[in-house]
């Protein structure tokens, strides 16, 4: 290989793979510097740490230099130097300083120098290197904290199109041998056609997925956009909902949306008074921490968890749900008591559930006529509260007043007994702490705050009144804020930043910042999300209203036998008191229905206004009889009507219409509850006075809505099979028309040119055509010879005699006779039917469908070169 | 034998195997992490929904594009069969000239490139032993449409030997743009391949013919031979008369001669000899004997050709046969078939009323050569192709060099590792230094080629 060539090679390989891998491996390490503290944030010198280990050993590879000895003798001299360094720098801080940046130095440009002798040497390393890439890659990515669709794509759409591409090039290097002049542009159009081909794939499949990707990250996508609730999210319906995670985003936008997202009547009253008591409501427990990215999140498969999540929207009306396990899973005895609660929503998911904690039954109700248009959905919730647990003991407030009230349940708790006893499973799940070293600086302040605090409340409050303190002017030191900011350092821990640096947040700083405290402390406690309970009014007592604002985080803690108590820590946070609009009119509950049932109708009687309906499922005075096989008949002469919140009339009904009927009938009440459905049925009246009945449950509505969904996912999937498959029958059939769409276009041409001369042309071509696409090679014959010795010798057709008068037009000057001129005329169609007659139809059309003949008919010979 | 039965067997089917090493890697990689993935405990997490996501868009388009080279390299193969079956073309080509390298080109009409991907071939001497492989990425260019009108490549066989090869079979593979796939067909190809020898610079040295027999060949006397008419001209003063065409004249009147070939007075053909006879048994250590024959040729040829670019009238005699010829091409060709012989010594093989060159070796029989030394004058180019540095280096630098460094994959790097063990070498050093000896006694126009 000459000079030029060895540039070319040489140069080419750096462009085409070095090049790249640089790149990724850049992309990489700034990813990296974002989470490793040590890193000290320098990926562009990382980067060119390795690719000098990459560079050498790339080309020093392409010798025929040992790998294990020459990588053996490398580490010695690695190891030596980092030795050498250890031992004779100058200062302790330099020398560390020194010894570390060396390190970094040697781990990469040793693992430049792995992959420059993979790439070079081993055939199969490009696939295994862009495995590793990408599953690095794919990690590194998911572990970022605000991710949204075009983020996710603008980090992983690099990397997935290098993963092909290095495949791709790698194995075209490897079997390219000429490295001539012409192997830039040979390599250079290969590699545009590969580029075009990659994105082209690359974007259609992001294009098909975008909806999907776009769903994913909206679902569970990390904390969201910067500036957004952080609370809560967005539905693609409007409604909001809390977050199943939650991380420390450097701004949080409470959003003053004066529509409430529901109201609440809770009966929790003082013992023996009509004052209401307030108390938080719960969405999620975060009892898991992610201490990478610093979120915590919900942990659905733990067995020993408390919360209780229901989807109010897939039960029917009137049906409950009840969990059991949930109060025995509270580990509490003491102060208990279950508390009802009626939650009726406005903009709050129809499929969120929240309640005091902790919370062990649902059953979805009706809404009165006349709030219908105000709340969407509603349901009755049971919790099995503490009286500990009351909003006036856990607002973190200075108000004298209050405080002292809180008092009284510190005094209680001081009672608690140790920890002894409980689980060490349960100890261990609840008292994680991280091990990282940020976090190290939190356990020292524990201890400091828990020094001398004998019982766990005195602890707890150790901890509130840690972010209570003020100054020496008496200013508050902890304040609340919704831009808390970023730290200065990449890889810095947001918590600690916000402990010891800012000192300001929002209550995800606060509950989280508390419950590190609290399990540096060894004391079991978790992280609830939900709602913060403000009684603004007394004009309702035990009605709350609920607004965007009141989004909230908090700690749990667990006592011994008095179960998870509520503190909230958060300071200052009293915007979130005031409400942005007066409260509303609290819907009227309706009455407790006696009898509740659904089923299909099998008849209709419009005139005596009777319904005979095959029942499913029976609620009657709050006993629950599902799948029976009864027949009932309703009476429904005083009905309402329901479909979809439209009262509609008798005769809009059809049979096998899905119905479910409610009754407040006191009369029904007298009957007895009977152990099985048929008894029952006996005893009750033949024809059951129904008071509401609604068209389809909402059970039933949503699992259907479900079907659709399965079936519209299903259908987009066929859609773009058909589509495919329809484009590439449409494109195949296009390639085989291509003959015969071209033998037309020319007998067109024939038939419309205007002068002889151009009509005898596609007259030639036409017909020669048409002799070639049926299988008469040319080979290197001249038209005229062709004609003589091919296509009449075999066919007996007039070719010769059209060549002669097309040769005397084309090359003389004389002009055609009026006979000639009618033998033009007619040729072609002569010709076709000769042609016609002396082929069968089969072998016509296995012919005009032929391309490989189509392409022959442009391809002109190559004249021999020696 | 089972054994080698079996691996024998084994390597030739494998050559159908159409997945290759990199897709079975990625293959395992990609189930392995979809199995890492599938059995992931904690399905909530919001990363384990990201990352499943990822390897979804990762997996859809790596599989999409995988499938179409796939679809590409299988319809290229199956045109090629196709085409095949009908017209069996592979077109093999010898580009070498005497001043180039043994350059082929090759070409397979009517068999498309797989997208972006390659087709390779592979010549097979025999079912075992099969050449290295040679890409074919070239479009054979047409006016229209390049695409489907066949491929083809130059190349050179890397063969160490200069011989005649007798190529059998030719393996076609078609390889897609990521080689994970490589569809094999086997094709009974005939074609014997010359290994030529190349020519390469040596020391400048003349050789002249030997004087009696330049007084012997001398022309004199005109010979009458019949010729164009551009050999004719009318007659000059200065034209010797002898040469009047007195036909014409006869018939014409007309003074016509014919115009003499040129000639030198003095000139004279040199007969060039070189011995093949080899005094050890050339079928024991045949491995050392072939480096050391291919060796021997390049040099016998490469002296000829020197000769030959000095002085037009070269003619080569050859010990094998009765070959005697001046054509360069005809020589080389002569030199490529030439083999070890124990039959014409060279006392016997070398003329001394004509030779002016003759090649000896270090393997040449010393007895013989002391014969042949009688024979020879002053005048006589005396050739010695020593083979004593062919396998010789530095042992313990070349060991050290090994600790750090692979020895080159060729045969003669193998031979010279081992060289030092072989019986061959101390008969071949001192019969080359008693050749030495005797002909720096005996002839004034040595010349050592080491």
């Amino acid at each position: 290989m000459s000079k030029t060539n060895y540039i070319s090679k040489y140069l080419g390989q750096f462009v085409f793979i070095l090049l790249p891998i640089i790149a990724v491996v850049y992309f990489i390490l700034w990813n990296c510097n974002q989470y490793f503290t040590f890193l000290q944030s320098q990926w562009l010198l990382q980067t060119v740490y390795f690719s000098i280990g990459l560079l050498i050993a790339y080309y020093l590879f392409q010798t025929r230099l040992r790998f294990i000895t020459s990588s053996l003798a490398l580490a010695f001299l690695l190891f030596s130097a980092q030795k050498t360094i250890e031992n004779f720098a100058v200062g302790e801080f330099d020398g560390f300083f020194i010894a570390v940046q060396f390190q970094v130095f040697a781990y990469l440009f040793f693992t430049g120098w792995i992959i420059g002798w993979g790439m070079s040497r081993v055939s199969f390393f490009a696939t295994i290197l862009s495995t590793l890439f990408v599953l690095l890659c794919i990690y590194l990515i998911s572990k970022t904290g605000h991710i949204t669709p075009v983020m996710l794509l603008q980090y992983f759409s690099p990397i997935a199109i290098y993963a092909i591409y290095i495949l791709y090039t790698s194995q075209n290097f490897r079997v390219e041998r000429e490295f001539d002049k012409s192997f830039w542009w040979r390599f250079g159009k290969r590699f545009i056609v590969f580029a075009a081909l990659l994105f082209t794939l690359f974007g259609g499949v992001v294009y098909f997925m975008f909806d999907e990707i776009k769903a994913r990250i909206e679902e569970y996508g990390g904390q969201g956009k910067e500036g957004e609730n952080q609370m809560l999210q967005q539905n693609k319906d409007g409604s909001v909902e809390n977050k199943k995670s939650m991380g420390f985003a450097t701004s949080n936008q409470r959003n003053k949306n004066p529509e409430p997202l529901f109201c609440a009547h809770i009966e929790n009253y003082f013992e023996g008074t009509q004052i209401a008591n307030p108390l938080y409501l719960t969405s999620y427990h975060y009892t898991k921490f992610d201490t990478l990215t610093e979120t915590f999140e919900r942990d659905s498969v733990y067995s020993g968890s408390d919360e209780f999540q229901p989807n109010p929207a897939e039960i029917g009306l009137f049906s409950t749900l009840k969990d059991s396990s949930r109060i025995t899973n509270a580990l509490s005895n003491k102060f208990r008591k279950t508390v009802s609660i009626e939650v009726y929503k406005k903009r709050l998911s129809a499929k969120a559930f929240v309640a005091p904690s902790t919370s062990f039954y649902v059953q979805p109700i009706t809404i009165e006529k006349e709030f219908q248009k105000e709340f969407k959905s509603a349901y009755r919730a049971k919790s099995y509260v503490s009286s500990l647990n009351s909003a006036y003991f856990i607002y973190n407030t200075t108000d004298p007043f209050i405080q002292s009230f809180q008092s009284q349940r510190f005094s209680e708790l001081r009672k608690a007994k140790s920890y002894e006893g409980i689980s060490d499973e349960f100890m261990k799940y609840h008292t994680f702490f991280p091990n990282a070293l940020q976090y190290q600086a939190i356990q020292v302040l524990a201890d400091s705050l828990a020094k001398g605090k004998k019982t766990t409340i005195d602890k707890v409050l150790s901890v509130r009144d840690y972010f209570l303190q003020r100054n020496s002017n008496n200013e508050q030191v902890y304040t609340y804020s919704d831009n808390p900011g970023i730290p200065g350092l990449p890889g810095a821990s947001k918590i600690t930043n916000f402990l010891f640096e800012t000192k300001k947040g929002y209550c995800a700083y606060y509950a989280g910042a508390t419950l590190f405290m609290l399990r540096a402390m060894k004391i079991p406690s978790r992280l609830v999300t939900g709602f913060l309970t403000v009684d603004r009014s007394d004009k309702n007592p035990g009605w709350y209203w609920f607004y965007e604002d009141q989004s909230h985080a908090w700690v749990q803690v667990y006592f011994p036998e008095y179960g998870w108590l509520d503190f909230d820590t958060t300071v200052g946070n009293d915007e979130a008191e005031q409400s942005p609009s007066p409260d509303g009119t609290p819907p009227m509950q309706p009455p407790n229905p006696v009898l509740a049932l659904s089923g299909k109708i099998i008849s209709i009687d419009t005139i005596q206004k009777l319904l005979q309906v095959k029942l499913n499922n029976l609620i009657f005075r709050d006993v629950e009889y599902v799948s029976i096989d009864e027949q009932a008949m309703l009476d429904v002469s005083v009905c309402n009507i329901w479909k979809d919140s439209l009262p509609i009339k008798i005769s809009d009904l059809k049979i096998k219409d899905d119905v479910m009927g409610v009754s407040y009938v006191d009369a029904l009440t007298k009957f007895s509850i009977e152990r099985n459905v048929k008894p029952l049925l006996n005893k009750l009246p033949k024809k059951l006075p129904i008071d509401d009945l609604f068209i389809k449950s909402l059970k039933q509505h949503s699992s259907d809505k479900k079907k659709v969904e399965t079936i519209a996912k299903t259908c987009s999937w066929r859609f773009y099979i058909a589509i495919v498959l329809g484009s590439c029958l449409v494109l195949f059939l296009g390639i085989l028309l291509l003959p015969s769409i071209f033998y037309r276009y020319l007998k067109w041409k024939a038939k419309h040119a205007k002068r002889a001369e151009s009509k005898a042309y596609y007259v030639y071509r036409a017909s020669m055509f048409l002799a070639k696409q049926h299988g008469l090679p040319q080979n290197n014959l001249s038209p005229l010879q062709f004609a003589k010795t091919k296509v009449d010798m075999q066919l007996n057709t007039q070719l010769t005699q059209f060549m002669y008068v097309y040769l005397k037009l084309k090359f003389s000057k004389q002009s055609l006779t009026n006979h000639e001129k009618q033998f033009i005329d007619n040729f072609l169609q002569q010709f076709e039917t000769k042609i016609n007659r002396s082929f069968k139809r089969s072998q016509r059309f296995r012919s005009f469908v032929n391309i490989n003949r189509f392409i022959d008919y442009f391809y002109m010979p190559e004249l021999e070169s020696n | 034998m089972a054994l080698v039965r079996i691996k024998n067997w084994f390597i030739y089917y494998k050559r159908f195997f159409p997945f290759r090493l990199n897709f079975i890697i990625y293959t395992t990689l990609l189930l392995a992490s979809s199995f890492l993935l599938m059995n992931q405990q904690v399905e909530t997490s919001s990363y384990y929904i990201l990352i499943k996501l990822m390897a979804k868009i990762i997996l859809v388009f790596s599989s999409i594009i995988i499938f179409l080279s796939f679809l590409s390299v299988s319809l290229a193969y199956l045109y090629y069969t196709k085409q095949h079956k009908k017209d069996p073309q592979i077109i093999l080509k010898n580009l070498s000239k005497v001043s180039e390298s043994n350059k082929l080109q090759i070409s397979l009409p009517h068999a498309w490139l797989p997208l972006l991907g390659y087709i390779s071939v592979q010549f097979s001497l025999n079912k075992s032993r099969l050449l290295p492989r040679i890409v074919l990425k070239k479009n054979i260019n047409h006016q229209f449409f390049n695409w489907g009108r066949g491929v083809k490549s130059e190349f050179e066989l890397p063969l160490q030997e200069i011989k005649s090869y007798q190529i059998q079979e030719v393996w076609i593979y078609f390889h897609d743009m990521f080689s994970f796939f490589r569809l094999a067909r086997k094709i009974p190809f005939q074609y014997n391949y010359k290994n030529l020898p190349k020519d390469t610079s040596i020391d400048q040295f003349e050789a002249k013919p030997k004087q009696a027999q330049e007084d012997e060949i001398r022309i004199e006397q005109l010979k009458r031979l019949d010729g164009e008419l551009l050999q004719y001209k009318k007659f000059e003063d200065s034209d010797d008369v002898r040469r009047i065409v007195w036909k014409v004249f006869a018939k014409n009147k007309e003074l016509i001669v014919r115009i003499p070939e040129t000639m030198n007075p003095f000139a004279s053909e040199i007969f060039f000899y070189a011995s093949f006879f080899n005094a050890t048994n050339p079928s024991h250590y045949m491995s050392y004997q072939a480096v050391m024959l291919s060796y021997y040729k390049q040099m016998v040829f490469s002296v000829f050709k020197h000769i030959q670019e000095v002085r037009e009238a070269v003619q080569f005699a050859s010990d094998q046969t009765n070959f005697v010829s001046s054509n360069i091409d005809s020589v080389r060709n002569h030199i490529t078939n030439c083999e070890w012989q124990q039959e014409n010594t060279i006392d016997v093989y070398y003329n001394k009323s004509k030779g002016s060159i003759i090649c000896l070796h270090s393997l040449s029989n010393l007895e013989d050569v002391s014969k042949m030394l009688d024979k020879i004058d002053s005048e006589t180019q005396v050739v010695l192709v020593c083979f004593g540095k062919l396998f010789q280096q530095n042992y313990v630098l070349s060991s050290l060099r090994r600790i750090f460094f692979h020895l080159p994959k060729d045969e003669l790097s193998e031979l010279k590792s081992k060289w030092l063990y072989q019986p061959l070498r101390l008969y071949m050093q001192k019969n080359e230094k008693e050749l030495l000896s005797l002909l720096q006694k005996h002839v004034v126009n040595l010349n050592v080629m080491q």
